[in-house]
Parts: C-alpha cells; structure tokens; sequence
C-alpha cells in the first residue's frame, strides 16, 4: 500500500493500515520516547499512547510526506507529558530562575570524540540539560520550538543548552584523562 | 570536529533500541479496544461514565443539601435558645427579627413556632408579642397558628396586643374567634377602642 493510501485508510479507522503505520514506526518512536524519558516499559506506553491520538487525529494531518516529523511530535510531546504526570520535570521551575546570562568559559573542542563516550555522556546529564540537549541536537527541535513544549523562555533554554553541552564535554573530557 | 556537530552527524547511532516483541499483540488489542469497539459497546461505556459522573455530581449534590439541611437545623436551634434565654425586652425583640429574616420564604419550622406561642402565651413584653403576631401571620394556612392566635385573643390583657390580634384575626376570618371577641366586650376592663374594634370584626364574622 502506498503511503497516500496508508494513511487514507487509517483516516477510515482500518486496522491494518493502522498497524501497517505501527509496524513501520514503531521503533523511531520508541527511541525517540526513550532517550526523554530513560525508562523502557514507560517508553512504550508513551509510545502506544502516542499512537492512539495520532490514530484519532489523523484527519488534521496535512501532507502525506510529513506522517513521520508529525508522530515524531506526537511521542515528544506524549513522553513529556509522561514526565509531568509522574513530576519528573519539577526541574522546570528552577530552570525558569537561572540567571539569563551563561558564564563565559570554553572548553577546547579538540579532543577525539567516540560515539559511546559521547552517548554515555549524554545519558548521565541531570534531565534538566539532557532532555534540552536530545531535543536540539537530536530531534532536531530549535530552542523556540524546545521553549514551547516545556514552558521556558527561550533564554532560558538556550542557557541551559549552554550549561549542558558544557557539562557534557567536562565530562568527556575527564573520560578521557581517566 | 565539535561536539554539536559529531553528535548531530552520529543522530542514527542514537537509534538502537527497538520495541519488544509483544508490544505490537499489546497495542492491537490496545488499538481495538480504544478505536475498534462496535459503535454499541462504546456508546454503552459512554453511558457508563455519564451514569458515574451524575452518580458523583448526585452524591454531592445530596452532601451539599444535608450540610446545608444541618447547618440551617444549627442557626435555628441556636436562635430559638437565644430567644428563650432572652432577658430584656430589645434582646428578645432583636432575636425575633433575627429568626424572621433567618427563616424568610421558607415553610415554617415547629420548633420555631413552639417558641413563638411561649412568648404569645407567657407574660411578656408588647412589642414582642406583636413582632410575633406578624411572624406568625406569614403562615395563615397552619392550623396551629390559627389555634394560637384565637387563644392568644381570649387571654391577652395588653389593648394594644388585644388591638393587633383582632386584626389578625379578621385578616384570618376565624369563626372560633366569636368567643373570645364576645368575651373582650364583656369585659369591664377592656378600653372602649378595644371593644369598639372587637364589635366591628364580631358584625363582620356574624355576616
């Protein structure tokens, strides 16, 4: 089945097209879930959950080319939810009282970067920079657009994407010298 | 290379997880179950949540009115104490108009009116009885008030209350009150104004 048709019959409550859709994203969504919240079992009801309203509003989905980016919110947004429900993201409040200003220091960007330090890295950052982080750098969410989901200023996220790609080549850095 | 940009060129190392096995068996019963269900079956759940909700909303409608039912019990029986522990005549005055306001547009309370017929019947001031004689002409259609005010007219001594009884009474249009009225005339001590009055509702009751 073509995606047009896919998604036609999806927009008519077919099953199996809605499991074809599943079936043909269901581990983008389930990465996407699990880097924000770091939990496997919880990742996977994000992203059931995630599937189910993107089942029941697939009417309002415009293009045919954007059903991936539009499931991809879809699971962001249900994740963060997640997150708030279980007030996980308690860290917002004091995010919102940082000074707006990041310090200047800089860390030399010279060292050899290998992917598992890297991602090892990222994974031990406080929720407060790595869920920032993943989203900027990896969904490919701009700060405005990262503002808006969790209720920041915009300064505020791009000073805390500051403080934790800072924190994150310290620690790279110390891996290293380690 | 920067940091930003290694991690942005490795995004697809990110991607190593993949859902468990059972999750798609999970989520087509989940899908079935939220988007599949015969139009019957959602429609009969749906009821279900409307049958709980108006259960809720019922419950507290029915806390609300027993609260308000005991709260509204506590104000009376603190006023009706208050007008038995009356000891001047302005205290005893205040608390019937306190009552009055309190219990305004509602169906009249028996312990109330107990406590009304106490200051008809007792020997207290004028003013009181005639504030209770306004009280209890809100409710003309209750037997006891009828009763009471027929009595009060056969006992009371006081012209001006005498004066005020005999309107009620008029207002009433109370047969049973010929006796007392003739009683009223017969009486030596009753003022000419008294009797006058008394006479004049007598014709008019004899029409």
């Amino acid at each position: 089945m073509e995606r047009s048709e896919l998604i036609k019959a999806c927009q008519q409550n077919d099953l199996k097209a809605q499991m074809e859709v599943y079936l043909m994203y269901k581990d983008m969504l389930y990465n996407v879930s699990y880097r924000i919240i770091k939990n496997e079992y919880d990742a996977q009801d994000a992203v059931h959950d995630a599937f189910i309203k993107a089942f029941q509003n697939i009417s309002k989905l415009e293009n045919d080319l954007n059903l991936g980016p539009w499931l991809k919110r879809i699971v962001v947004n249900c994740s963060l939810d997640f997150l708030r429900k279980r007030k996980k993201l308690a860290w917002l409040q004091d995010a919102s009282r940082v000074p707006e200003k990041p310090e200047e220091q800089d860390i030399a960007e010279t060292m050899t970067l290998k992917f598992d330090d890297v991602k090892k890295a990222i994974d031990t950052l406080d929720d407060k920079y790595r869920i920032i982080i993943v989203l900027y750098l990896i969904e490919d969410y701009s700060h405005k657009e990262i503002a808006q989901e969790l209720g920041l200023k915009e300064s505020t996220v791009r000073n805390q994407y500051v403080r934790g790609k800072r924190l994150l080549k310290l620690q790279l850095q110390n891996s290293m010298v380690v | 290379m920067s940091l930003e940009k290694f991690i942005r060129d490795h995004k697809e190392g990110f991607n190593d997880k993949s859902m468990p096995e059972n999750a798609s068996t999970d989520f087509e019963n989940l899908l079935k179950n939220e988007l599949h269900r015969p139009n019957k079956v959602r429609k009969l759940h749906r009821l279900k949540y409307i049958g709980i909700a108006a259960s809720v909303v019922l419950l507290l409608t029915v806390g609300y009115l027993y609260n308000s039912h005991i709260e509204q019990l506590e104000i009376r029986d603190n006023l009706v104490i208050a007008l038995d522990e009356s000891d001047t005549n302005s205290s005893r005055l205040e608390t019937i108009y306190a009552i009055e306001e309190e219990f305004q547009n509602k169906k009249e309370d028996e312990k109330i009116l107990a406590a009304f017929f106490k200051i008809l019947k007792e020997d207290s001031d004028a003013n009181s009885k005639i504030a209770v004689i306004d009280a209890l002409l809100k409710f003309p259609d209750n037997a006891s008030v009828r009763t009471n005010l027929i009595d009060a007219l056969g006992t009371e001594k006081e012209p001006i209350v005498q004066l005020k009884l005999i309107k009620s009474v008029a207002v009433l249009r109370e047969q049973r009150a010929k006796v007392p009225l003739q009683k009223i005339m017969e009486d030596k001590e009753t003022l000419p104004l008294v009797k006058g009055n008394a006479s004049a509702l007598l014709a008019m009751l004899n029409q």
